[in-house]
């Protein structure tokens, strides 16, 4: 832009330069950033940022990942578990078997069985650490065996 | 600039300057081919026996592992004099012995004495001196009998990791459910535990108050 269209041409001689005489042009008046959240900012930052100071929650020294290891798996996806030919041959009509499929969920990776959805009325064996009420009495409802391992 | 109107706050994560701590891997065929060499000058400089030592199986730590099985520092001395082996002689025929190791189950203890069983049935122990055969020595046509050693006891005697296979069994065969409910057993063993120093101290206190009221 040629200097002949800036603004500041017209500015010259006047005092201030339009940025006030009892203000002042200073360079940060309020101080930078997040300067005076909790003082004289205050209003600002509780009107409109509630909840941005402070803590929430109980400390826990030393929490470590592992000891809560509990990947949970439910009912509706038992079956996923069985190989797709032998669930066909499991689940359908005329299906009479005399064998039960066994589900050992620990080395599947998973823990616990929870009690999501329904089960087909064909028996089958799960192994697991934990059960929820719920699941358990699908699972014997079914005709199923629930087995617990260490 | 101050804080001013209902704006988001400036939570700005500024990048590290990564390119001064930048490392290349250039040299990574040569380090390639001198582990290589270096493997095999070790396997011939120890030859006729394996580069590796006889390590234990053992089950890895913590709830979320301890469905695992690993290769662990050193067999215990229990598991050592359950399979006759002396305790100063283990580390001398390439077996590794760790003091500090515990058995806490027969199956850990009887998984590793099996172990060393199998380890010490394979094994040839050449004499020390030439000529000067010693007892637990191997014989002399046994030595000359085999041609290729093991240069790895690794990949001799691996460690196989827990397996999963899909298996079925017999309606009749079916386990029979939990009695009371799994759900419960779980719940009354989380109470029994929760509840066992209280309860132990009830007993206790009751039997010194019993003991007291006798004197």
């Amino acid at each position: 832009m040629p200097t002949h269209l800036s603004k500041t041409r017209k500015h010259r001689g006047h005092v201030s330069a339009g940025k006030g005489r009892v203000g002042k042009h200073r360079k940060h008046p309020g101080g930078r950033g997040l300067a005076g959240g909790q003082h004289h900012h205050r209003t600002n930052m509780d009107k409109y940022h509630p909840g941005y100071f402070g803590k929430v929650g109980m400390r826990y020294f030393h929490k470590q990942g592992n000891h809560f290891w509990k990947p949970v798996i439910n009912l509706d996806k038992l079956w996923s578990l069985v190989p797709a030919e032998k669930r066909d041959e499991y689940l359908s009509k005329d299906a009479k078997k005399d064998t039960v499929p066994v589900l050992d969920l620990l080395p599947l990776g998973y823990s616990k069985v929870l009690g999501k959805g329904r089960l087909p009325e064909v028996p089958l064996v799960v192994r697991a650490r934990w059960f929820s009420k719920e699941a358990e009495r699908k699972i014997t409802e079914a005709g199923g065996v629930v087995e617990l391992v260490a | 600039m101050a804080i001013k109107h209902n704006q988001q706050i400036p939570h700005n994560h500024f990048r590290k300057d990564w390119q001064r701590r930048v490392r290349v891997h250039f040299d990574q065929p040569g380090r390639k081919l001198r582990r290589r060499n270096a493997r095999l000058s070790k396997a011939a400089a120890v030859a006729p026996r394996p580069v590796d030592k006889l390590r234990p199986i053992v089950r890895c730590p913590t709830i979320k592992y301890n469905r695992r099985v690993r290769a662990g520092r050193g067999f215990t001395i229990t598991e050592l004099k359950e399979a006759g082996i002396p305790r100063k002689m283990a580390p001398t025929i390439g077996i590794s012995v760790d003091p500090r190791r515990q058995n806490l189950s027969v199956e850990s203890l009887s998984v590793n004495v099996q172990r060393l069983k199998e380890y010490k049935a394979r094994m040839i122990l050449f004499p020390r001196k030439l000529g000067q055969h010693k007892k637990g020595d191997a014989t002399k046509e046994d030595v000359s009998a085999v041609k290729n050693t093991v240069t790895s006891v690794k990949s001799a005697l691996p460690i196989a990791p827990v397996s999963y296979e899909f298996s079925e069994i017999k309606k009749s065969d079916m386990p029979k459910a939990v009695e009371g409910g799994a759900y419960r057993k779980l719940r009354d063993a989380r109470s029994e535990a929760r509840y066992q120093g209280a309860r132990d101290k009830r007993a206790k206190d009751k039997a010194d108050e019993a003991a007291a009221a006798k004197k």
